[in-house]
């Protein structure tokens, strides 16, 4: 009985140490990624937009990849009146990357346009899995007169499960727990009549 | 029965013992559940390679269905083996890097436990440090707190019990000094004042009897006895005057002045009868000091050297200093003070000297002290005799 009292008690010690120190100090060695300026583009009364995340990967991350689990990268575009706190609207999707052991190569899947790419080699996987391309954000008809919008863009990982692992891992901290986010330059409902 | 503390040295090991083996027993269960954990999981990771070649081996073998489906049961395993990998890898890590964190927190744990235990060990040290130091100063009185739970309070006891003891013998002592001046001064008082009664008592049976006899130089012998009696009562009143002067100096009148102008004009009425040489530092700071008090000592040393005239006889006088200190010498080549004498000459009611009271070096050596100042000598029978004389040098900003 005193021996588990004093487990209990060295766990709870211990336990108590690494969060203090994990306050100061990680096992993850993460990178600072920083979201490109998005790309806006005007296509059949449609605001489009395209960008993509610089500097996002780690070894580790590599090695995370190839496991086989799926890996998504949440993204959130949020459409501003200058000046305003909220958005006016708010989309989101995800880019989801697996690794197949098999076939050895990866597979990346595009939630906002429901569309798969195959047969990926790594390097290539890294180029597309973060870029987003001519994403629909609203249609001109949401777009009032006289009134500057601009867009901005949030990506972020979440937390996934490994076999094995007591607690699921936080993707987030191999980016430094930074959300990488940009804005778009402003734009008016005049610039859809060019 | 008294409990006794271990020896320092063992609650010193003692401590480091018990630091290690709570330390061990702290993390002990941690660390081996967590790496007993690992391996059980560890065992029950299949590979890659078998996995692999499971679905080469048996994949043709099926219809597009199942083999869709074998396929993907297949690489639900391998991914399963890759995802423990990375588990394992990382579980690793974080074990490396928390060891380090308990690491980190030991050694702050055992420099706080050691800081204390100094903190404890030392303070005993250190009372007893502060009352050497008032012992030293002459405080007999000193004890020191008693910590009970300190290896070093056996020593502590001892020191109090020291100085108890000091403070009674001390007591015991000065009483017995007192004692021995009382029984001094009254075999003085009663022999210096029995010295002139003897001749006073003689003259006047002298007297009585040249009167009964009614004898022709009547007058003579009267004008001789009442001499006697006058000459031996001026002796009591001097010895009376000195007595009082060594019993109670006037009180000090400090000042800063001129030592060497007052060395001059002392000489002057002197340099007619004997011969003194000056020899007085130009640059010489004031001296600061009661200037009538200096003066009796000034006088009462050169007196001191007439007093040792012989032939040729000469005193020099000289002044210099230090950072700290003026020195004042008067050097005589009179007939010089006996080895054996030369420890009691400072001691009151010690002469040599015809008339003398005994009384003078020991004003003398009481002013100078009174001054924060000392006095020393040097002798040798037939050559002469140095008295140094040294006064503090205090800056008017001091004062």
């Amino acid at each position: 009985m005193e021996t588990g009292i004093f487990a209990a008690f060295s766990k709870k010690v211990i336990s108590t140490i690494i969060a203090v120190g994990s306050m100061f100090y990680s096992t993850i060695d993460g990178v600072t990624p920083t979201m490109n300026t998005p790309e806006l583009q005007y296509k059949n009364d449609y605001v489009l937009v395209s960008t993509t995340i610089e500097n996002c990967y780690t070894e580790e991350l590599d090695q995370i990849f190839y496991s086989g689990n799926l890996i998504p990268i949440y993204f959130a575009v949020e459409l501003y009146k200058d000046g305003r706190k909220d958005p006016d609207s708010t989309n989101t999707f995800y880019h989801a990357l697996q690794y197949s052991p098999l076939g050895d190569d990866f597979t990346i899947y595009y939630s906002e346009r429901n569309e798969t790419i195959s047969s990926l080699n790594l390097d290539q996987a890294k180029v597309l899995f973060p870029r987003v391309t001519n994403y629909r954000v609203t249609s001109s008809n949401n777009i009032n007169d006289n009134i500057n919008y601009y867009l901005k863009i949030t990506a972020w990982l979440n937390k996934i499960r490994f076999e094995g692992m007591e607690e699921e891992l936080n993707l987030l901290y191999y980016w430094n727990s930074i959300k990488p986010n940009n804005k778009s330059a402003p734009f008016t409902k005049s610039d859809f009549q060019i | 029965m008294r409990f006794r503390l271990p020896s320092f040295r063992t609650q010193i090991i003692l401590l480091v013992v018990l630091l290690i083996v709570t330390s061990v027993l702290f993390f002990r269960d941690f660390f081996i559940n967590s790496f007993q954990s690992f391996s059980e999981t560890s065992e029950t990771l299949s590979t890659n390679e078998k996995s692999r070649k499971l679905y080469e081996d048996y994949n043709l073998q099926l219809d597009q269905v199942n083999r869709d489906q074998f396929r993907k049961d297949i690489e639900e395993i391998m991914s399963t083996e890759n995802q423990k990998a990375i588990a394992r890898r990382v579980f690793i890590n974080e074990i490396e890097l928390y060891s380090k964190f308990v690491f980190f927190f030991l050694t702050i744990i055992v420099i706080i436990l050691f800081l204390i235990s100094f903190y404890f060990i030392t303070r005993p040290l250190k009372r007893l440090q502060d009352a050497t130091l008032q012992l030293a100063q002459g405080n007999f009185s000193v004890q020191i707190k008693e910590s009970k739970f300190s290896p070093l309070n056996d020593l502590i006891i001892s020191f109090n019990t020291m100085s108890q003891e000091l403070e009674s013998n001390r007591k015991k002592i000065i009483q017995a000094e007192k004692d021995a001046a009382w029984r001094d001064m009254a075999r003085i008082l009663a022999h210096e004042i029995k010295n002139p009664l003897t001749p006073i008592r003689l003259s006047l049976e002298r007297l009585e009897m040249k009167y009964a006899l009614k004898s022709k130089d009547l007058d003579a012998v009267f004008s001789n006895v009442t001499a006697i009696i006058h000459e031996e009562i001026d002796n009591l009143q001097t010895f009376a005057s000195e007595f009082s002067k060594f019993a109670k100096l006037p009180e000090a009148v400090m000042k800063h002045y001129n030592v060497n102008k007052q060395i001059a004009e002392i000489c002057t009425p002197y340099q007619t009868e004997l011969k003194i040489n000056l020899k007085l530092e130009e640059k010489l700071p004031l001296l600061f000091a009661d200037k009538i008090q200096v003066k009796q000592v000034l006088e009462n040393l050169i007196q001191n050297s007439i007093n040792a005239a012989k032939d040729n006889f000469i005193i020099k006088i000289n002044t210099d200093f230090t950072d700290s200190i003026i020195n004042i010498s008067i050097r005589d080549n009179g007939y010089g003070i006996d080895t054996k004498d030369i420890n009691e000459i400072f001691k009151p009611y010690f002469t040599k000297s015809r008339g003398g009271t005994g009384l003078g070096l020991a004003i003398v050596k009481r002013i100078i002290e009174s001054h924060g100042g000392s006095i020393t000598v040097e002798s040798q029978v037939d050559v002469g005799t140095t008295f140094n004389l040294s006064f503090p040098i205090v800056h008017k900003q001091e004062q």
